[in-house]
């Protein structure tokens, strides 16, 4: 279980991003982050991952666990072609070419992106280098997924099918995900558990467990159970920005 | 501008000029031994022009071998500089010593530490002093300019400093460590001459010695044809250089953007 104690980070410049953030995700949840822009969801993540020492407060679980993290910019080799970007993490652990090359391939079918194996980040639109991003933190099949607004740039049609691939990729592999995202929506419709944070310096305002039914596709998209969701989404929203 | 305007107004500038230089110096009657005419380096150049050229590629071989010693030698000391801040803070301040001495001061003891019998082996050490520090500026600034992200995603993924040199910060300083070695190069050839002006004795067989026998013997017409080809090198290494730029450039389609 990643379990964050009273986790305060202030910046060298001294921004205090975060200051008093505790939360249990338990192993193979689906938490959605939610919370106003420059609340600290990009620092929790990072926090999570490593990346960042907390000043204060304790991130445990998620030391020996392998991790996939897409950043909120694509963040490509823009010397590489989409198929060596999406290996990067199999290349660094050593694994031999071609089975690498095989599962970077298949994590590039599964965003979408079947026939730009060769094409370098430059010749790819934003959300196509998104979904490489994407396709290379899913390609080493990590424990934890850490996806920092992954589908922001993306049009509704894509979005609701890496949507729900992503859902498929997590209850096949059983992993763990933390999405952060500013859409209430998007978040009722993925995840098993909504957190919400409060404007910066960031903590958890409030959670909610998701009782939809596990199976989702487009006609939960419609159902009353959803829209009431979203709707108290929204209410935990505005109140955490307004605290 | 089309491309055939772009090669063909400066040519015309350039005969225009020449016609000018001809008709000037034969009108005003200018002793050839102080500016001969076009024609004349014309001349010189067809006559002398085999062993002008011999002693070019005598020049440009030792360019070219200190030229590659510059790229590895600067290379490495960049890629040694970026390993640690403190190696950096030690080393830097002897590079920049070394890089403000005129080579003209140090070619004496330079000549008489490894050019007693070889003059080409001093020529070499000092074009490679001159050529080695535009490498070392810009590799250093490129292997450290890499994208903060990709930074952060090689420690996710734990990769050891190896990988994080060849796949990470060396592609990434490839642009710039290339800017650098098209200054080098020129630098290399311009040290190359000055050195072989400065080392150089009755046994050197670089261009730099035809230029100063030609001066020493009021050949001036020759000289100048000497200055042409040496010129031309120039020239020709640069594009060369720019071209590679250009093409590594185009594989990465940086340029398919930002124009
Ligand atoms: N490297 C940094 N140095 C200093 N301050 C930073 C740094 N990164 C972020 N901050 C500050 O920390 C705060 C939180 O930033 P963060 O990126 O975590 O917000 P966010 O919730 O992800 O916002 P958004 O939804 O817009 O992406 C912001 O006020 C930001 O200015
Ligand atoms: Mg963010």
């Amino acid at each position: 279980m990643l379990s964050l104690r009273d986790v305060a980070l202030t910046y060298r410049n001294g921004v205090r991003a975060l200051d008093g953030v505790s939360l249990d995700v338990a192993d193979g949840a689906f938490v959605a982050l939610l919370g106003p822009s420059g609340c600290g969801k990009s620092t929790l993540l990072r926090l999570i991952a490593g990346l960042e020492k907390p000043s204060r407060g304790s991130v445990s679980g998620a030391e020996n666990t392998s991790v996939g993290f897409v950043f909120q910019d694509p963040t490509l080799m823009p010397w590489a072609d989409a198929l060596t970007n999406a290996r990067l993490a199999l290349d660094l652990a050593h694994m031999p070419r071609l089975e690498a090359d095989a599962r970077a391939r298949d994590a590039l079918h599964a965003v979408g992106l079947r026939g730009f194996e060769t094409a370098l980040p430059a010749e790819l639109s934003g959300g196509m280098r998104m979904r490489v991003s994407l396709a290379r933190a899913l390609a080493p099949e990590p424990r934890l997924l850490l996806l920092d607004e992954p589908f922001a740039a993306l049009d509704e049609i894509t979005r609701f099918k890496l949507n729900d691939d992503l859902r498929t990729i997590w209850m096949q592999r059983k992993c763990t995900v933390l999405f952060v995202t500013h859409s209430v929506f998007e978040s009722a419709y993925l995840a098993t558990r909504v957190a919400v944070m409060t404007a910066r310096p960031g903590r958890i305002a409030s959670q909610r467990d998701v009782d939809l039914p596990a199976s989702r596709s487009v006609a939960t998209r419609t159902e009353p159970a959803y829209a009431a969701l979203a709707r108290a989404l929204s209410g935990d929203l505005e109140q955490a920005t307004a605290q | 501008m089309s491309r055939v305007e772009i090669i063909v107004w400066p040519c015309l500038v350039g005969v225009l000029l020449l016609a000018l230089w001809e008709i000037a110096v034969r009108m005003l009657d200018v002793p050839s031994f102080v500016l001969p005419p076009p024609s004349a380096i014309a001349v010189a150049l067809v006559k002398d022009g085999p062993s002008l050229l011999l002693s070019l590629i005598e020049t440009l071989k030792l360019t070219i071998a200190a030229f590659a010693a510059s790229c590895v030698s600067g290379l490495l000391l960049a890629i040694l500089f970026t390993r640690d801040r403190r190696i950096e803070a030690a080393l830097r301040p002897w590079a920049v010593v070394l890089q403000v001495t005129p080579i003209v001061a140090i070619a004496p003891m330079v000549v008489i530490w490894v050019g007693i019998d070889h003059v080409e082996r001093a020529v070499f050490v000092l074009a490679t002093i001159v050529g080695f520090f535009p490498i070392l500026a810009n590799a250093s600034f490129g292997l450290r300019d890499v994208d903060p992200g990709l930074s952060d995603l090689f420690r996710l993924y734990r990769a050891n400093r190896w990988q994080r040199l060849f796949r990470l910060e060396l592609p990434a300083a490839l642009p710039a460590i290339l800017a650098g070695a098209r200054i080098s190069a020129g630098l290399a050839l311009i040290g190359t001459v000055v050195a072989e002006f400065s080392a150089g004795s009755g046994e050197a067989t670089g261009l730099a010695w035809r230029i100063a026998e030609s001066g020493a013997r009021l050949e001036i017409a020759r000289l100048f044809a000497a200055l042409l080809l040496l010129a031309f090198a120039g020239i020709g290494l640069n594009f060369l250089l720019a071209w590679v730029e250009k093409y590594v450039r185009s594989q990465r389609h940086l340029d398919a953007r930002s124009g």
